[in-house]
């Protein structure tokens, strides 16, 4: 092939300037994977964090319970779910709760609180409920106390009391009831903070069910996966198996909407950087390309003057840049494959830890992925092809007789 | 008669405007014919490099007409042109003008690579003109390592390897020492007496005119004398 030979004999011909140019899209290329896989490393960190102590990654409610939650959108977990649940092949765990709230009286105050009542043995294998405990013990360490509660920590300074001490819910039961009971304080959870969790009580599943004539109903079915980028397509394996009308099976993109949205925005802005370095890329290119196009007008006017179509000139500026750009990234991929690799297993330790959401993080752990090599080859490549049209248009057009007056 | 390859038709080339206005050519009718080895020659700026680089469609003219085979050049769009001279035209240049990055087989082949020519005949015409041109066993070399003499000799190879109808040389051997250029115009007419190959070509070396088969004298931009040795 003529137009290759041509291609990679001039990059050869200005080898410092080639190699100058190579390297300067193969730094951009490894900067941008690896601060794609650091984003991808911290998000999904932050998604882990979210869906370990919370969320899980899959969850199925009555239909029209997470648009307005309430007390009476129950449902009944029948043999055959249970069973389909359990023969799932991606489905690691999976738990059943009830959400309800309720005026807890301590000995001096009161407040409201948000119940959470939990299966203790299985949330615990789809949660991180019992790292939550930081003072006295998970409710199923406890035998023989009489209904027992953890409560959050905010909630426990509210109302003042300690673990041991009772204290009274008053709310309103299914049945249309009034529910009051007395609960044991056998935990303290949450670190006080503004978080979910230090703002709540948790209580077992069968006790709520009892304290709000629930019978054997619940609100809420929360699944752990294999993985949480498995959630939308496991949802919607899951929506077809148990194949009911009245339930609604959602990945936890859609359970925690505001969280999702609130991270997709974020990621927004990492676009930015990365369009930076692109630029970066872009003007190194663009210089390149203009200085080899200018010194080579001479030759492109005696190559029109032999008969060498113009778009055979442009096609050859064109490919000579572009094979540049994919032999940089394809020798940067090694490095930045083995850079992300490096930081996946051990990250970069954070001097001072962030905080996001109430989640410490002390350490930057990257994540491999096809993906953080893909996105930026393709940015690369196309960044060049785009940057070298000018020049390549420029030169095809050029007038035989002038550009070979100039020598 | 003889067949006329290339047909200049009350050709007049100005350029700038106004005041500035240089008359490159007045008026210039001039019809080349198969078999021609005809001297371009007249004082400096008289207009030669204007008229070579017009019967080629490189630059075009400010009045009349040149005719190739029946077709107007000045109808031509910029590819059709560049087709045009790839498939009728021949140029050597005056500064050689090889293709540095490529051998001197390449830069002999590489018209007929545009044209597709198949590769087996591609080799062997690449080889005969080699060994016309006397550089048989350089073909791996690049330009930069052959004495002017010996690139010329490259581009003169490169200009007929295609069969063109023409072969356009704006001064071939201004830039070589008078023997040399003896010796390569010697070469040039050998081909035109035995391929019937078409040439035209400028100089300033009454050596050179010597060797010329007609001879076109330009004075300011006027013919005043075309005759046939
Ligand atoms: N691109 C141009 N712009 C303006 N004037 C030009 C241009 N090209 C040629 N001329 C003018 O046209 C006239 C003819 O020039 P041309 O180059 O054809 O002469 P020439 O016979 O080839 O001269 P020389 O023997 O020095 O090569 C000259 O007066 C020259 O200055
Ligand atoms: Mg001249």
């Amino acid at each position: 092939m003529l137009i290759l030979k041509l291609a990679f004999r001039n990059l050869l011909r200005h080898k410092s300037r080639s190699l100058l140019c190579g390297l300067t899209i193969m730094g951009a290329f490894i900067l941008f994977s690896i601060s794609l896989g650091f984003s991808d490393g911290s998000y999904g960190s932050l998604i882990r964090m979210l869906t370990d102590t919370q969320s899980g990654h899959v969850q199925v409610h009555r239909q029209g319970y997470l648009e307005r939650p309430s007390l009476f959108r129950h449902f009944q977990l029948s043999q055959e779910i249970k069973q389909q649940l359990n023969d799932h092949p991606q489905v690691q765990a999976w738990t059943t709760r009830i959400f309800s709230s309720a005026l807890v009286f301590g000995e001096k105050k009161s407040s409201i609180a948000r119940l959470m009542a939990v299966d203790p043995d299985q949330e615990s294998q789809v949660t991180r409920i019992r790292e939550k405990v930081k003072a006295g013990k998970f409710l199923s360490d406890t035998t023989d106390v009489y209904n027992p509660i953890l409560i959050g920590s905010h909630l426990q300074k509210l109302i003042q009391v300690k673990v041991g001490e009772e204290v009274a819910f008053i709310g309103q039961g299914a049945d249309g009831s009034v529910a009051n009971d007395l609960f044991t304080v056998v935990g303290i959870v949450g670190k006080g903070s503004d978080d979910a969790e230090s703002r709540r009580v948790y209580l077992p599943l069968k006790n709520a069910q009892e304290f709000l004539s629930l019978g054997d109903r619940i609100h809420e079915v929360t699944i752990r996966l294999d993985h949480f980028n498995l959630a939308r397509k496991e949802a919607e394996s899951l929506r077809n198996i148990l194949n009911n009308e009245a339930l609604d099976v959602q990945p936890w993109q859609v359970v925690e909407e505001q969280f999702y949205k609130a991270m997709m925005a974020d990621q927004q802005g990492n676009w930015i950087s990365q369009g930076v370095i692109m630029l970066i890329v872009g003007l190194v290119i663009l210089i390149t390309v203009l200085m080899n196009a200018f010194e080579r007008r001479h030759e492109f006017g005696v190559l029109l003057a032999l008969g060498t179509p113009p778009g055979f000139i442009f096609r050859s500026i064109v490919l000579e840049m572009t094979l540049l750009s994919g032999l940089s990234v394809l020798v940067g991929s090694f490095f930045a494959y083995g850079l992300n690799w490096y930081y996946s297993v051990d990250g970069i330790k954070l001097e001072t830890p962030l905080e996001y959401g109430g989640v410490v993080f002390n350490q930057m752990l990257s994540e491999n992925s096809m993906s953080v090599l893909l996105i930026p080859a393709i940015f690369s490549i196309c960044v060049t092809f785009l940057v070298a049209l000018y020049p390549a248009i420029k030169s095809a057009r050029a007038v035989p007789i002038e550009a070979i007056r100039e020598n | 008669m003889s067949e006329i390859v290339i047909a200049s038709k009350n050709v007049s080339k100005h350029f700038g405007e106004g005041e500035a206005q240089v008359h490159a050519l007045r008026e210039v009718d001039l019809d080349i014919n198969i078999g021609d080895f005809a001297a371009i020659v007249g004082p400096s700026g008289s207009g030669k490099t204007t008229l070579l680089n017009i019967l080629c469609g490189l630059d075009k003219v400010s009045s009349g007409d040149i005719q190739v085979s029946g077709r107007s050049l000045q109808d031509m769009s910029g590819s059709e042109l560049a087709k045009f001279r790839r498939e009728h035209i021949g140029l050597v240049f005056q500064a050689y003008n090889l293709i540095p990055v490529l051998t001197v087989m390449e830069n002999i082949e590489y018209v007929m690579l545009l044209q597709n020519v198949p590769v087996a005949e591609r080799k062997e015409r690449v080889e005969k003109f080699l060994t016309e041109v006397g550089l048989e066993g350089k073909g791996n070399r690049f330009p930069v390592e052959l004495s002017g003499g010996q690139q010329q000799r490259v581009a003169i190879a490169r200009a007929m390897v295609s069969h063109p109808d023409i072969i356009l040389a704006d001064e071939p051997t201004a830039n070589l020492d008078s023997e040399t250029g003896v010796l390569l115009l010697d070469m040039m007419r050998k081909f035109n007496e035995e391929f019937q190959m078409t040439f035209v070509f400028s100089t300033h070396d009454p050596q050179i005119m010597e060797r010329a088969k007609r001879m076109v004298t330009l004075t300011d931009g006027h013919i005043v004398s075309d005759e046939i040795k």
